[in-house]
């Protein structure tokens, strides 16, 4: 749609409009008028001989002073005693060596003032009449903190009762164990608990605000009703004094982030909804050519407020949520990106469909021009909508010098978002949206959502995590010392109905149906003893593939290309053609072994390793109630890269007195539920089913 | 839109230089008329940043909700999103991200309001878009089938999954026994899930018509221009039945305490008194204000320092007069810290509301109070967007806009006396629900 087809200068249509009221077209928008500019200027900065970096942003439409101040140290790792940096932060303004703790917060109350202080920063306002006394308080708590002790039991009960009320919040549940699933053993992955806040002392507190709180590595931000020189006099005066130290400066490896694909859950009992989280870490710098494409990427896929793919889906048309979003989130060590939303618990295995959906679809599918004009907007006007707030020009200056961008960055911001071609998408989306590494993160019902989970993860393994994001070792089942493969197995053969009834099987015809984009599909295969084997897939009637083998020769057909089996390929088939081969695995010369207890679908189930004569391995899962097996699992190298390849089998029912799986659930690659309709034993096959 | 043709231009100019003509002066200048139609207009030109605020705000909440029809309010805050006779199911919202612009609507119980916040050259843009959803919003089943979905969701999302998520719908049904504050926005999901569109419609030709609804437009803009526009897509537009249904229910005065315990999945107890207090605007209704900052607003208050800092019984204290058009309520929400009995908390709560009952405050309190609220009043308007929503209040409210200058003074006027007056007039116990919530595990069998 085009919303500017005619250019109509505003002051023209304007007399128009007053001429003529009665005409008002309301089926069009109206034409824009001319643009109005954007306005952008690096604010001043100046460095004080201490190696403070001073900037300020003059803006005088309120007499509001507000003051920033930034410790740009390196993570540190807190390991047990996790949280001390912002114990140490929090304390600052708990007692200096001049006032108690009550005697500052007074000072700030009775001005009308704000001041908070946290992990390496404060910030403080007021009217600018009392804009001296705030920063002569901020200057005393920064330079005089004492760290009293009981101040720091008193944080550290506060603290802990603060854990306590989120540990039922889902969507608080979800961002702490996304974050340790995604940074692992860097800093960032750390996570405060109760155990390591009753680790924090006072010392290490002391020890990293004597360390790390320098005023070489950090910077003041003065914003509001105040002159550049003023502002000086006033840095001068109340931080000047500050002294400057060496910092100790640490480097970390980049968390793991080729891992695969896998799902995690934490089990949340009576949730009536599911917090989803697909999110992976990602290696974004600020300062790098691709971080205003992968922004403008991001909004396409679901950082805009409504029109974003996600929101569109989810929201718009399925009604799945109140609202889903995406984040790309640059940093100099490691960024992330996290897609989420929450989503009602019946949906929730249809909800992570569409992310992934939306994911692939963003890296497959060149975004429309209509579309990334529209991102594009969006991004330049909010923009222009931030430099309202003299605070976002003050973030603005200070990523400038923090990250290192280049000086004219936020001026040439708009410049280089208009610039980003549909191409250009496409390749940052590539780069950064990786569905196939995500985790898949869901808090909600264990019982409602883990079996639909499955699906998602190449090895059918639904990862349970506690709410700290600890995995969970689930009923570890210890195999019985008896107990051996050819125990198991003679075990599942009993379950079936006998080694008697099975070897009197000559031949099984089955017919199943499983559902492909909305088509039906029929799957037939045909086995008869010795090893002759037949399976066909049809649509509406129609044979798509096919794959014959009459016991010396094989065909596989498909599309009308029909190629014959031969080397290789061929000699596999005769092995795999065999019927029943499970009954006589050391005439075979297969190899088993019993690998543990592992649960399929919730239950134990024994894991059996079995090795073919040509070294082909493949696992087998036999529940160790009902003796059946359960689960088949192997992997295979395809153009992709190796992937694992399973079956879930359930729904056993007898057949001439044997049973058989009546569905079975394929995952790896393309996923479908085979449903069989009908089995047929013994019934006689004609021969030329398996001719070619 | 092409960002190349609206030709922005990035340069360089100090910003000092720009601002430094608009000063110290904290009075919000406005210009304000009436239509036939009974729209209200009110116009605030600011022109700091290139930018532009169009909102409507209807003036229908919760309140005026049939008792059958629970959360319509807020379901037509949806549904006002799907379209018009002119514009397509999903393209209003394109419409103003497409220009540059944000846009977010939100309801009350007493309100409804809806701004687009736009490049200022794109002013018409908005009046186009408003005046779209006064004159001929769609609303048809698609919109509404959809809209269902996402609004059950929602209540889930923000009420149902969250701790302590339903406080306001168990307090407001048990402080309430007659007026429709007795139930909160977001409704009942049964009565929306079984409403037909014939109700939806109904409503809409109800509430929706320009004689309910106060027109803003605020920021970079001329007057004038800005007048004859509002006029263009306004003043056509047909005038709304006149008996708009405002429930006139006074609800009795509340004669004991009520106490009561929702057990939640929660591990944290927590404690929440709700005073019943006059109406915003009301004389007294100031003197509760400054009341409750006292006693939570900032870590040298009342409550904060006692139970936070010197007994240790509490992680959080926190006291809020509602700021509700029909008498409302103060609520005090405070959770305690790990292992302390809520009941003790509560003991210690009433003590400080004793102390303001029976003593007088401290003359370096009351200037304390005040010099918060100076600075309050200065940083509540402190940008385009917050501006143009607290003219429409004021307005919407108390038919005179002019209560954003003038309300300091109120504030102003307030003294020792006052404090300890409405102290005793609505802090006591007969006038007040006590809820705790408590943790599941802790319900008797």
């Amino acid at each position: 749609m085009r919303l500017f087809k005619y250019f109509i200068p505003f002051v023209l249509f304007f007399m128009y409009s007053s001429l003529l009221p009665a005409q008002l077209d309301r089926s069009t928008p109206p034409e824009a008028g001319p643009a109005p500019e954007i306005n952008f200027e690096n604010p001043p900065s100046f460095t004080l001989d201490n190696g403070l970096t001073v900037i300020v942003v003059e803006n005088h439409e309120l007499p509001v002073v507000n003051v920033q101040l930034t410790v740009d140290a390196d993570p540190v790792k807190e390991g047990d005693a996790t949280g001390y940096v912002a114990a140490a932060g929090n304390l600052l303004r708990n007692g200096t060596r001049e006032k108690s703790k009550a005697e500052i917060d007074e000072a700030v109350d009775f001005i009308g003032a704000d001041l908070y202080t946290f992990e390496n920063g404060m910030y403080g306002s007021s009217l600018k009449k009392h804009s001296g006394e705030l920063l002569e308080l901020m200057s005393e708590v920064l330079m005089k903190p004492v760290f009293p002790k009981e101040e720091l039991e008193k944080y550290k009960k506060k603290q802990i009762s603060n854990l306590t009320a989120g540990k039922t919040n889902p969507s608080q549940i979800s961002n702490r164990v996304a974050k340790k699933l995604r940074y692992g053993d860097h800093p960032y992955g750390e996570l405060k608990t109760e155990a390591s806040v009753n680790n924090i002392t006072r010392e290490k507190c002391l020890n990293y605000y004597n360390t790390y709180y320098k005023p070489n590595i950090s910077y003041l931000v003065m914003v509001g009703d105040i002159q550049k020189e003023q502002a000086r006099e006033m840095a001068e005066k109340h931080f000047g004094q500050w002294k400057r130290a060496d910092v100790p400066e640490h480097n970390y490896e980049f968390p793991k982030d080729q891992r695969g694909r896998q799902v995690a859950l934490v089990n949340k009992e009576d949730a009536v909804q599911s917090v989803i989280s697909v999110t992976y870490p990602v290696k974004l710098d600020p300062g790098s050519p691709e971080a205003i494409p992968a922004k403008l990427m991001n909004n396409i896929l679901g950082g805009g407020v409504f029109s974003g793919y996600l929101m569109q889906n989810l929201r718009e048309d399925k009604g799945y949520t109140y609202g889903a979003r995406s984040q790309l989130n640059t940093d100099p060590l490691v960024g992330y990106f996290s897609a989420g939303a929450e989503v009602g618990t019946e949906v929730t295995d249809s909800a992570v469909h569409e992310f992934l959906y939306e994911m692939n679809r963003i890296r497959s599918e060149q975004v429309d021009k209509e579309h990334l004009e529209l991102a594009k907007s969006v991004m330049t006007g909010s923009f222009a909508r931030s430099l309202e707030d003299a605070r976002t020009m003050a973030r603005y200056a200070l990523n400038t010098k923090r990250y290192n961008l280049p000086s004219d960055y936020y001026a040439k911001y708009l410049k280089k978002t208009e610039k980003v071609s549909r191409q250009k998408v496409q390749q940052v989306a590539r780069q950064y949206v990786k569905p196939s590494e995500a985790t898949i993160l869901v808090v909600g019902n264990k019982e409602k959502v883990r079996d639909k989970l499955q699906r998602f993860d190449p090895d059918n393994q639904v990862q349970l995590y506690t709410r700290t994001g600890e995995p969970v070792q689930e009923s570890k089942a210890e195999v019985p010392k008896d107990m051996t493969a050819e125990k198991v197995i003679e075990k599942s053969i009993r379950a079936r109905g006998g080694r008697e009834k099975l070897n009197q099987v000559s031949d099984v015809k089955q017919v199943a149906t499983t559902n492909m984009r909305g088509q039906t599909i029929v799957m037939k295969t045909f086995h008869e003893k010795p090893d002759k084997m037949a399976s066909q897939m049809l649509m509406n009637g129609n044979v798509m593939q096919e794959q014959l083998f009459d016991g010396e020769k094989g065909v596989v057909r498909a599309m009308g290309q029909t190629r014959e089996l031969s080397g290789k390929q061929l000699e596999s088939m005769k092995f795999r053609a065999k019927m029943h081969k499970f009954l006589r695995y050391d005439e075979l010369g297969v190899e088993t072994s019993l690998e543990g207890i592992e649960n399929v679908k919730g239950k134990p189930a024994y894991k059996v390793k079995v090795t073919n004569p040509d070294g082909v391995v493949r696992y087998d899962y036999y529940n160790v109630d009902s003796g059946l097996k359960v689960k088949t699992k192997r992997t295979v190298s395809g153009r992709q890269g190796k992937r694992t390849q399973s079956q879930i089998f359930s729904d056993y029912k007898k057949v001439k007195g044997i049973k058989f799986p009546f569905r079975i659930e394929i995952s790896g690659g393309r996923s479908m539920t085979l449903k069989v309709d009908s089995i047929q034993v013994n019934q006689g096959i004609d021969d030329s089913v398996f001719q070619q | 839109m092409k960002v190349k043709k609206l030709a922005i231009v990035v340069f360089i100019l100090t910003f000092a230089g720009l601002s430094s003509l608009h000063a110290q002066s904290s009075k919000i200048q406005f210009e304000e008329f009436n239509m036939d139609n009974g729209l209200h207009v009110i116009l605030h030109e600011d022109h700091s940043t290139p930018i532009v605020a169009v909102s409507v705000m209807y003036h229908v909440g919760s309140k005026n909700e049939d008792p059958d029809l629970r959360g319509f309010a807020h379901f037509f805050e949806h549904l006002m999103f799907e379209g018009t006779k002119n514009i397509d199911r999903g393209a209003y919202s394109r419409y103003v991200e497409k220009a540059g612009g944000t846009l977010n609507a939100s309801t009350s119980s007493d309100r409804t309001y809806y701004y687009e916040i736009l490049p200022s050259n794109q002013l018409e843009l908005g009046l186009w878009l408003e005046s779209e959803r006064m004159l001929h919003a769609r609303v048809d089943s698609e919109g509404v089938n959809t809209q269902k979905k996402v609004v059950i969701e929602e209540k889930k999302q923000r009420y149902d999954n969250r701790p302590y998520g339903s406080l306001m719908i168990e307090i407001m049904k048990r402080a309430y026994d007659k007026h429709p504050y007795r139930w909160t926005t977001i409704g009942d999901p049964d009565h929306i899930r079984s409403a037909s569109i014939q109700d939806f419609r109904d409503f809409y030709q109800e509430f929706y018509v320009p004689n309910n609804a106060v027109l803003t437009i605020a920021g970079d803009v001329n007057k004038e221009e800005a007048r004859s526009l509002a006029k263009k897509y306004f003043a056509d537009i047909p005038r709304g039945p006149e008996d708009i249904y405002r429930p006139q229910v006074k609800e009795p005065e509340q004669q004991q305490e009520v106490r009561d315990t929702v057990y939640d999945d929660i591990r944290l107890p927590a404690v929440i008194q709700a005073y019943h207090i006059p109406a915003l605007g009301t004389e007294d209704y100031y003197a509760v204000d400054m009341l409750a900052s006292l006693l939570s607003e900032g870590q040298s208050s009342r409550l904060y320092q006692k139970l936070v800092d010197q007994k240790e019984l509490a992680m959080q204290v926190r006291l809020m007069p509602m700021d509700m058009e029909d008498p409302g309520l103060a609520l005090t929400f405070a959770l305690p810290n790990v292992g302390v009995d809520p009941a003790k908390l509560e003991t210690a709560m009433d003590k400080e509301i004793k102390r303001v009952r029976n003593e007088l405050i401290t003359d370096r309190e009351m200037q304390k109070l005040k010099n918060q609220f100076e600075s309050k009043m200065v940083q509540r308007n402190s940008s385009i967007s917050r501006r143009a929503m607290n003219l429409a209040r004021k307005y919407t409210y108390f038919e005179n806009t002019n209560r954003v200058n003038t309300e300091i003074e109120k504030y102003r006027a307030v003294d020792k006396q006052d404090l300890k007056r409405v102290a005793n007039e609505y802090f006591t116990p007969e006038n007040r629900v006590v809820l705790y919530y408590l943790p599941q595990s802790q319900k008797k069998k």
